[in-house]
């Protein structure tokens, strides 16, 4: 009993502050949205501040974030790249196209699906179209804070 | 040939520390004795330079680095490490033929603990031959990387694994010439005789005491770059056109192993580096004679491997630095520089320490 | 001597010695980056939580298109944003207030999950009421969280009651002072 508390409390923890503060990231660059991840990984907005470092393969990425329109022809190679990345990982829907096709929209054309989370499940949304690097950044805080299992104020635009 | 030096080595001193010590038998020592090193001095040197080479290349970008894990984000490679550990892999992904490769690479990499000199009482195999250890492990290294990649049956593994090994082909010549450069200036291919060779002054080093050691300094650690596809000659490992090599189909913990593999050849190469060309573990001041004669021991050997690791650190970020502002390299100019620049100035740098050695038995 | 093993050597060694100086070229050249010497080689990061060294919402262009807000006081609810919204992200529904000749806005909503930031509602908005905040950080767990309610929700049928008795009360005061 003892012991377990000690794991969960503090051990625990400890992990958890590791995968929230080593975020390797994988990008599938279809978008607008991709040029703001480059610009949040350059010298101005440096997402290597938080751990994240770019990588080639879904096999060394925790985290898939999802930039730009996801067409159904496109939707099943998406999901080989979740599928290949080891767990824990955790995806980030990145701008309207990711969040629920935006501008793309069924109401609009036949070959996009109405949001990543159709596929994968996304852990953290980023509205903005595309979002500013700050944003992305508040994003990935967020989705820090929800490893870490911090209780984070809830969002009002008011 | 006498594999442990009785009064001199490490394992007298460890055995002499205790009775429990004395009790034990000695290879049980040495095993310990090499734990040891890998725990206390290898994995923090790791995570030291994986954050130095972090914050090194972001300051060359004007940009800030890891920052947020622990003060300055010092904890950043304690949080990457922790982190790789606890991926898991699903067990469709078991592929056993990876890790038994993946095994024998880090065995040939690691034997090397023991080969590796760290002072003038820690020589555990201080043979006449010691020298050329490092080079057979990198070759078996190479051997073994190449077969992982093999084993994983993906088209990154099968380039990544064959440009290891050319690589590895590439770089040993010269590299080897070069280690005998050192050792026609020392007269022998032992530890002790290399270092022994130097004193504290910078200018008795081996690789500033005349122009050709220093040609054969320089192709030595270029060539231990080609060797072990160190960056930026690290075309075997590149992730923009084979996608990462044979590190593209790891992950987890297999991942850490390699990666801290290939940090372990590169701080292996660094360290035997500064033994035989920048003047090994010789303490400036005749610290270490006076220290002995006051019967520190203990202390002359904790001075002696930080000293040895303080320049072992500096050459290593001079390379790190030469590699962050230069493009990485196609394969097939790395080998070609192996071949046609570092060999031809191996050999000269030969032919010139043989005649700069022999000049007086010259008739 | 042209063609010559010499001048084949020769240009072989100009070769190395060339790359070596474009070698140490670069390397002299990162040096001050180091300590960020001179205004070019400084950090330009902005780290991005701290409200020092990154640029705040305050900090933004004067037209920066933020997430969107309405001031429902002076919404009409003329609904020519949801008409002209590109990406249907706007929802309004209105009824007849307590003054009869103005909507009452039961319901404006503003999915950000779909808004494309395209400023056209803002636009067309007469009264003004509709405005791109400088808010931008808005990242959530749910999707259903994105949407942002600006409406005075749907009118009970007691509080129609009460409207229809206060108009009725307001015209007899106006027909018998």
């Amino acid at each position: 009993m003892k012991s377990g508390a000690f794991y969960v409390s503090t051990v625990g923890k400890l992990l958890k502050w590791a995968r929230a503060n080593s975020l390797w990231y994988t990008t599938t660059g279809s978008s607008c949205c991709a040029d703001e991840v480059l610009n949040a990984a350059g010298s101005r907005y440096d997402l290597e501040r938080f751990g994240c470092i770019p990588q080639v393969d879904p096999r060394q990425a925790d985290l898939l974030i999802v930039t730009g329109v996801v067409s159904y022809k496109v939707a099943p190679h998406l999901k080989a790249v979740y599928d290949a990345m080891p767990s824990p990982k955790h995806v980030l829907a990145l701008g309207a196209c990711a969040n629920c096709g935006g501008m793309f929209a069924p109401e609009y054309s036949y070959s996009v699906v109405p949001g990543v989370d159709r596929i994968i499940p996304v852990d953290v949304y980023v509205p903005g179209c595309p979002p500013r690097p700050e944003s992305i950044m508040n994003g990935l805080i967020a989705l820090q804070e929800k490893i870490n299992g911090n209780s984070r104020p809830h969002f009002k635009a008011q | 040939m006498s594999a442990l030096p009785p009064e001199n080595s490490w394992i007298a001193f460890l055995a002499n520390s205790s009775d429990l010590a004395a009790a034990l038998p000695t290879w049980l020592l040495a095993a310990l004795g090499l734990v040891f090193i890998y725990g206390a001095i290898i994995l923090p040197s790791g995570a030291i330079m994986s954050y130095l080479d972090r914050k090194l290349s972001a300051d060359f970008q004007a940009r800030v680095g890891p920052n947020r894990a622990g003060p300055a984000g010092m904890l950043q490679p304690l949080a990457d490490l922790l982190k790789l550990l606890q991926k898991e892999a699903s067990s469709a992904e078991w592929n056993w033929r990876e890790a038994l490769w993946l095994g024998v690479h880090t065995m040939a990499l690691y034997s090397t603990v023991a080969v590796i000199p760290l002072s003038s009482s820690a020589l555990l195999v201080n043979t006449d031959m010691s020298a050329f250890l490092p080079l057979w492990a990198a070759l078996v290294l190479a051997l073994g990387t190449m077969l992982l990649g093999f084993s994983q049956g993906s088209v990154p593994g099968w380039f990544g694994g064959v440009r290891v090994a050319a690589q590895a082909l590439a770089g040993a010549f010269p590299a080897l010439i070069a280690v005998i450069c050192a050792g026609i200036h020392a007269g022998e291919f032992r530890w002790s005789t290399l270092a022994g060779a130097q004193t504290a002054s910078p200018l008795t080093w081996t690789a500033l005491c005349d122009p050709f050691q220093f040609i054969a300094f320089v192709v030595f650690v270029l060539g231990g770059l080609v060797m072990l596809a160190v960056p930026p000659m690290d075309a075997a490992l590149s992730t923009q056109d084979i996608h990462g090599g044979v590190s593209s189909h790891l992950f987890g913990r297999r991942l850490s192993l390699f990666r801290l593999g290939r940090f372990y050849g590169f701080f292996l190469w660094s360290v035997i580096a500064v033994v035989i060309f920048l003047g090994a573990w010789t303490l400036p001041f005749g610290l270490a004679e006076l220290l002995r004669e006051q019967g520190r021991l203990w202390l002359v050997l904790a001075l002696e491997v930080g000293w040895l690791l303080a320049k072992t650190f500096v050459l290593m970020l001079l390379v790190i630095s030469f590699a962050r502002v230069s493009p990485r390299g196609r394969v097939d100019q790395v080998t070609d520089f192996s071949w046609k620049v570092l060999s031809p100035f191996a050999l000269l740098a030969l032919i010139g320490t043989a005649l700069w050695s022999g000049w007086g038995y010259l008739p | 001597m042209r063609g010559s093993v010499f001048s084949a050597i020769r240009e072989y060694l100009q070769d190395v010695y060339r790359r070596f100086q474009s070698i140490w070229g670069s390397l002299i050249t990162a040096v001050p980056y180091l300590w960020g010497v001179g205004e070019q080689r400084k950090e330009v990061t902005e780290q991005y939580p701290d409200p020092v060294s990154s640029r705040t919402a305050d900090d933004l262009p004067a037209r920066s298109r933020g997430l969107l807000v309405n001031d429902i006081d002076r919404c009409t609810g003329c609904k020519e944003c949801e008409k002209i919204c590109p990406v249907q992200c706007i929802r309004v529904d209105t009824e007849a207030g307590a003054d009869q000749s103005k909507l009452w806005v039961a319901r404006f909503d503003i999915d950000y999950s779909k808004c494309v930031f395209c400023g056209l509602c803002v636009e067309v908005c007469h009264p003004q009421s509709l405005v791109h905040s400088k808010k931008f950080e808005g990242s959530v767990y749910e999707l259903k969280d994105l949407v942002a309610s600006f409406g005075r929700g749907f009118v009970t049928a007691e509080q129609r009651a009460k409207w229809a008795a206060m108009r009725q009360q307001a015209e007899n005061d106006e027909v018998f002072p």
